[in-house]
């Protein structure tokens, strides 16, 4: 699938840019430069103001993203089941703090409430929910990635 | 309508807002995100924050209108709280970079946080009490986010200034139609950038750095580059100052916009050790000739049938104007006036010309221009502005660069006696002067193409139609048989400042609605008095009083037409030979790229 | 109990038209398209129906001011975003019942005469957008949506639009930028987005929770409505019922139901061996409720003593770190915060970096006098409610001294 291929299929009307920038994002893990000129090309707008709409939403990377992205919800709700624990398990697995960008391999980032409160703490490893996380259980999920 | 405004009753116009009140009046509101050449304000910086009866709480004055028998509270406990925090948050983030910064002393955020007496210490974290990872933490977090751009040799920026305020987005935005910057990311990273992070690929106009209230944007700061000039004892140094320079530089030393300093300026320029220091209004001039004969040329041969020639014939001056039509309507570039600037004219005179006349080596020149223009810092380096491998200019300097390099060498400006141009390449007549403001060129043109039309003498020398500030300024010019027995023409021509409205122009020409002979556009507000190297602040009513005193200089020059200055009709009588003339096509005019990225 | 919403979950197959007719589905819509539009609205006005994302704002008013804008171009938009913190009712609508939302959205753009009407969505919400789009295609092939919806001269196009993770999406002017494929900031009002929103025109955006009831309310009249709830709101509410509980989930009850009787009969009392604390209802931008006001009735309007907000309840139990939690709101805030205004962008940040210090021991006095300043920032001076949403909890902690390092000195010149 190429961004043309992508372009193609929606109607280049303002409301289908979110998607489109998403449907890129999924498809080669990232907004690039080349794409952002290709999306300004095709809606009729400027790379500025393409660059900054997509850059504002977590779900879509402007750089290419690690192979191994961990994700986990840090709501208040999952906060009380201790998911800050669960950061700690994460960061001390691999050696690497919460939000540091510079290893390309693996990024470990909190995530907004997913209202998934009910089964939570959640955490997320390359798009894999895991429900009810317990501290103990990290490195066993872990190792299934590594 | 009135409005109540700390218990005293103000008149008001229908659309103003509480600001516009306040400020007509003298009431003091402070701001960082709004200015007036950039409406509608955004409301972000949250420091005009005023109280009324129709609001709860709070409410930004520079976007609420004024409405009728509205009550406004200016200052209390609460204003004056909300203003003291949020310049204490912006900073916070800025606290202790004041020393070393380019804007020291003219900036918006420094002489607020002045006003409010905002002490560094808030929101800063205490150094003491941190163990060092976390103070290392600190300060990786700062930085992480740190962004600059030196890609480009006009507009430099570092967005550890930025206070995220958007005029610079808006500025690109609505005044130039170019979209450069947006804010990008989001909560803390929020920042003003370009497309991805990337270098900037504009037409280098710089009104961001005028609208920037701090020093995120600030021009190329070359200055170390002219002292190393000045100090290099086998190089003639060689000076040419824009025609608009002298009557915006005063400003930077407290003088009323508009006082024309020209005299001070070449004292000043010869104390830092000039050998000559000529003037682009006479240039400005040679440009006149060559563009006016062009401009008969293309009409001529137009009128006779020829396809290949093309109308209107576009000015070529302002470095923006010709870098937005390389980037963006590449197919207009036919449309161009094939002479140089007036800043290439001269620099290609000193380094051919004037170096044989003086018998010095081209290598030992250093021609250095004194321009209101960022743009013109790209313009220096175009290579087909050059010979040999060597430029005609070899350094751009800005107004605001040379005011910053005098008072850095304590030069006291004020106190300067008056001086002179070198006459050789320094005497002007008023038509090369008016090139400062916008409709100037066409006025100079007009002036000349009359002339050499019709062999009469223009029996009244102002183009009203032509002046002014008005976006785009339309005039329809008879010119009569007179004595040279031509057919009379019609000659409709056009004024454009700013580039949203040149647009508007190149978007009539793409529908072949457009049918002007002779246009010209100049990229900043106002034309050069309004450019982009121009001292800060700017504001309409500040470009008005240096419109006003150009074309008053204009009226008080004995000589008023291009083609009568001594200086001009002793170039081509010594050198050039004719106006069109092969010298001419040799030295003074130039070429146009495609740069669009579609090529 | 009297159950809204949540009534058919059980009984319908989701994104099954078929079954959702069987329910007496899309009764509603085929009497609304034999109304007046100003008919609906009245109806809709006379329920006392309210804005169920947290404002309140009456429903029936919000159409009758589109309705008025002389701009006949007009939208409608259900507000599917749902993203404060413990909340997933909206997405629990759209999972369970999609149809009731469907039916929602026409007959309210039926009345404000929108041909065009979006759902916009969080972006999270994988089953949930694959339940509307097969829904969106059921129902149309059922012509209760697309042309001349039941046989009358009624056409209604629907978007689904997916939200790329922004909760400040959630409020309106920002999820009608997001629309326009912009930075999800919000607007500067006025205009009003019922005057001036997407794309320009007269748009009306209405929570999900809100729009579910819609078609009960036309089906069985205004009045049956009205007489559900209390004196102050009517009708009834979702909560995400969530913490030192013993059965954690989502419970549909009449408003004026006090938060006791939803902790101990709805969500099964306490957790053994833990002791209430307080509990937090309207998500993480949601008061704190201390044992004394455990008898309100949550609810909108001046006159409750606990807005109702979003309508999840986190019940905290007296084990719990107070500071930990602090620090899961600021956090929260300051990710989310859009970067527009100064007070939000960089009080949020600033207001981390102190509770992390709070937590980790560094908590000075010029901290204290700091956190103090910025809650005040942040409560008067943000460009939009975000700033005053993120320090309601923290404005609570204080009020009831749960943190004594905060507590303001009895005479501050001291």
């Amino acid at each position: 699938m190429t961004i043309q291929k992508i372009l193609t299929k929606l109607e280049s009307k303002k409301e289908s840019l979110l998607g489109a920038a998403k449907e890129i994002n999924k498809e080669f893990g990232h907004v690039s430069p080349e794409a952002v000129d290709l999306l300004a090309d095709y809606f009729d707008m400027k790379p500025a103001e393409i660059y900054s709409a997509v850059s504002f939403y977590d779900h879509i990377n402007v750089r290419p993203p690690a192979s191994l992205t961990i994700r986990i919800c840090d709501g208040a709700n999952c906060s009380l089941k201790h998911s800050e624990k669960i950061i700690e398990e994460i960061e001390h697995f691999f050696g690497l703090r919460e939000g540091d960008d510079f290893n390309p391999k693996v990024r470990i980032e909190r995530e907004s409430c997913l209202g998934l409160c009910e089964v939570g703490p959640v955490m997320i490893v390359n798009g894999t929910v895991f429900e009810r996380v317990e501290a103990g259980r990290v490195g066993e999920i872990l190792n299934r990635y590594v | 309508m009135q409005i109540k405004i700390d218990g005293t009753i103000y008149d008001f116009e229908k659309g103003e807002t509480i600001l516009d009140v306040c400020r007509r009046n003298k009431i003091k509101i402070p701001t960082l995100c709004y200015h007036n050449d950039l409406l509608p304000a955004e409301g972000v910086c949250r420091l005009c924050l005023v109280k009324t009866d129709k609001h709860n709480g709070l409410t930004t004055s520079c976007n609420t209108k004024a409405t009728d028998m509205m009550e406004v509270i200016t200052n209390d406990e609460d204003i004056e709280k909300a203003r003291t925090y949020n310049l204490e948050l912006l900073w916070a983030d800025h606290a202790g970079k004041c020393a070393t910064c380019k804007r020291n002393g003219n900036c918006e955020l420094q002489d607020l946080a002045e006003d409010f007496k905002i002490d560094i210490k808030d929101f800063v974290p205490n150094v003491e009490q941190f163990e060092k990872e976390e103070q290392l933490k600190i300060l990786k977090d700062s930085l992480k986010n740190r962004i600059t751009d030196d890609g480009n040799p006009s507009i430099f920026r570092d967005n550890q200034y930025c206070i995220e305020c958007r005029r610079c987005i808006k500025a690109c935005k609505q005044i130039q139609t170019i979209g450069e910057y947006g804010m990008n990311h989001r909560s803390i990273k929020t920042s003003v950038g370009t497309a991805c992070e990337e270098p900037m690929d504009c037409i280098l106009c710089g009104q961001c750095t005028v609208y920037c209230p701090t020093a995120a944007i600030v021009e190329n700061d070359e200055t170390d580059k002219l002292e190393r000039f000045l100090s290099s004892k086998d190089k003639m140094k060689i000076f040419q100052v824009a025609p608009s320079v002298r009557f915006t530089f005063g400003e930077e030393f407290g003088y009323e916009p508009g006082t024309n300093v020209e005299k001070k300026i070449a004292t000043a320029l010869r104390k830092l050790g000039a050998d000559y220091v000529f003037d682009t209004s006479f240039s400005a001039d040679l440009t006149i000739m060559e563009e006016a004969n062009e401009l008969i040329e293309r009409i001529r041969a137009h009128l006779s049938g020829d396809k290949e020639i093309k109308l209107p014939m576009f000015t070529s001056c302002c470095p923006s104007w010709v870098l937005y039509v390389e980037k963006f309507w590449p197919q207009y570039l036919d449309h161009l006036s094939s002479a140089k600037s007036p800043m290439g004219m001269l620099g290609a005179m000193l380094k051919t010309h004037f170096a044989d006349k003086k018998k010095v080596n081209r290598q030992s020149i250093a021609s250095i221009s004194i321009m209101p223009c960022t743009a013109k810092k790209f313009e220096a380096q175009r290579k087909e502005l050059g010979r040999d491998g060597m430029q005609d200019t070899d350094l751009v300097i800005t107004t605001r660069e040379l005011a910053r390099y005098l008072k850095k060498r304590n030069i006291g400006f004020k106190e300067l006696e008056d001086g002179e141009f070198d006459q050789s390449l320094g005497m002007y007549s008023g038509a090369g002067v008016i090139f400062g403001s916008t409709g100037g060129v066409m006025e100079a043109a007009l002036r000349t193409a009359y002339e050499s039309l019709t062999c009469d003498e223009l029996p009244k020398l102002d183009f009203k139609g032509v002046r002014g500030m008005d976006g785009i300024r339309e005039a329809e010019i008879t010119i009569p048989k007179g004595k040279c027995n031509l057919k009379p023409i019609k000659l409709k021509v056009a004024v454009a400042n700013e580039i949203r409205n040149a647009k508007k122009i190149l978007e009539s020409l793409e529908k072949g609605e457009c049918d002007y002979h002779f246009v010209e556009v100049m990229a900043c507000p106002g034309g050069c008095l309004g450019g982009g190297g121009q001292p800060i602040p700017t504001n309409a009513e500040i470009r008005k009083k240096r419109m006003v005193a150009i074309y008053k200089r204009d009226k008080d020059s004995p000589i008023r037409k291009s083609h009568e200055n001594p200086a001009i009709k002793k170039i081509y009588e010594e050198f050039l030979k004719k106006p069109g003339g092969e010298m001419s096509e040799k030295y003074l005019h130039t070429y146009f790229t495609d740069r669009s990225k579609k090529k | 109990m009297k159950k809204i919403i949540t009534k058919d979950w059980d009984k319908v197959i989701p994104a099954d038209v078929k079954s959702y007719q069987k329910n007496g589905g899309y009764i509603a819509l085929k009497k609304v398209t034999r109304m007046k539009p100003i008919e609906v609205i009245e109806e809709i006005s006379q329920s006392g129906l309210s804005g169920r994302g947290g404002a309140g704002f009456p429903t029936g008013k919000k159409l009758e001011i589109a309705t008025k804008q002389k701009d006949t171009e007009r939208y409608f938009i259900c507000n599917l975003d749902e993203s404060e913190p413990g909340t997933y009712k909206d997405r629990m609508i759209a999972e369970r019942n999609p149809h009731s939302l469907l039916e929602g959205i026409a007959i309210a753009s039926y009345a404000i005469g929108a041909k065009r009407a979006y759902i916009y969505i969080n972006g999270n919400f994988a089953l949930a957008r694959r339940m509307l789009d097969r829904a969106v295609e059921e129902a149309e092939k059922e012509n209760c949506l697309g042309k001349g919806i039941m046989g009358s001269l009624f056409d209604l196009e629907l978007t689904m639009v997916s939200g790329a993770g922004a909760y400040i999406c959630g409020e309106e002017s920002a999820l009608i930028n997001s629309i326009e494929g912009k930075r999800g900031e919000p607007r500067r009002r006025p205009p009003f987005v019922c005057e001036c929103g997407l794309f320009g025109h007269p748009t009306v955006v209405n929570n999900a929770e809100t729009i579910a009831s819609i078609a009960w309310i036309i089906k069985n009249g205004a009045p049956k409505y009205k007489k559900i709830g209390d004196n102050f709101n009517s009708g009834t509410k979702l909560f995400c019922i969530d913490g030192a509980i013993n059965s954690p989930g989502l419970y549909e009850a009449p408003l004026g139901t006090t938060v006791r009787e939803l902790i101990f009969e709805f969500a099964g009392g306490l957790r053994a061996g833990t002791e209430y604390w307080f509990a937090q209802i309207g998500g993480s931008a949601g008061h704190l409720i201390p044992i004394g006001l455990l008898d309100e009735g949550p609810g909108y309007g001046k006159d409750v003593k606990i807005p109702v907000g979003s309508g999840s309840i986190l019940v905290v139990d007296k084990s719990q770190d107070i500071k930990k939690l602090m620090l899961a709101w600021i956090r929260f805030f300051q990710r989310e915060s859009c970067g527009k205004c100064v007070p939000c962008r960089e009080g949020t940040f600033r207001l981390k970096a102190i509770i992390e210090r709070l937590n980790n021991g560094n908590f000075d006095e010029n901290d204290k006098e700091d956190f103090h300043k910025l809650i005040w920032t942040l409560d008067n001076t943000t460009y939009c409610p975000l700033g005053k949403f993120s320090v309601i909890a923290l404005k609570d902690v204080v009020k009831y001294k749960y943190v004594k390092e905060l507590n303001l000195s009895k005479n501050k010149s001291e």
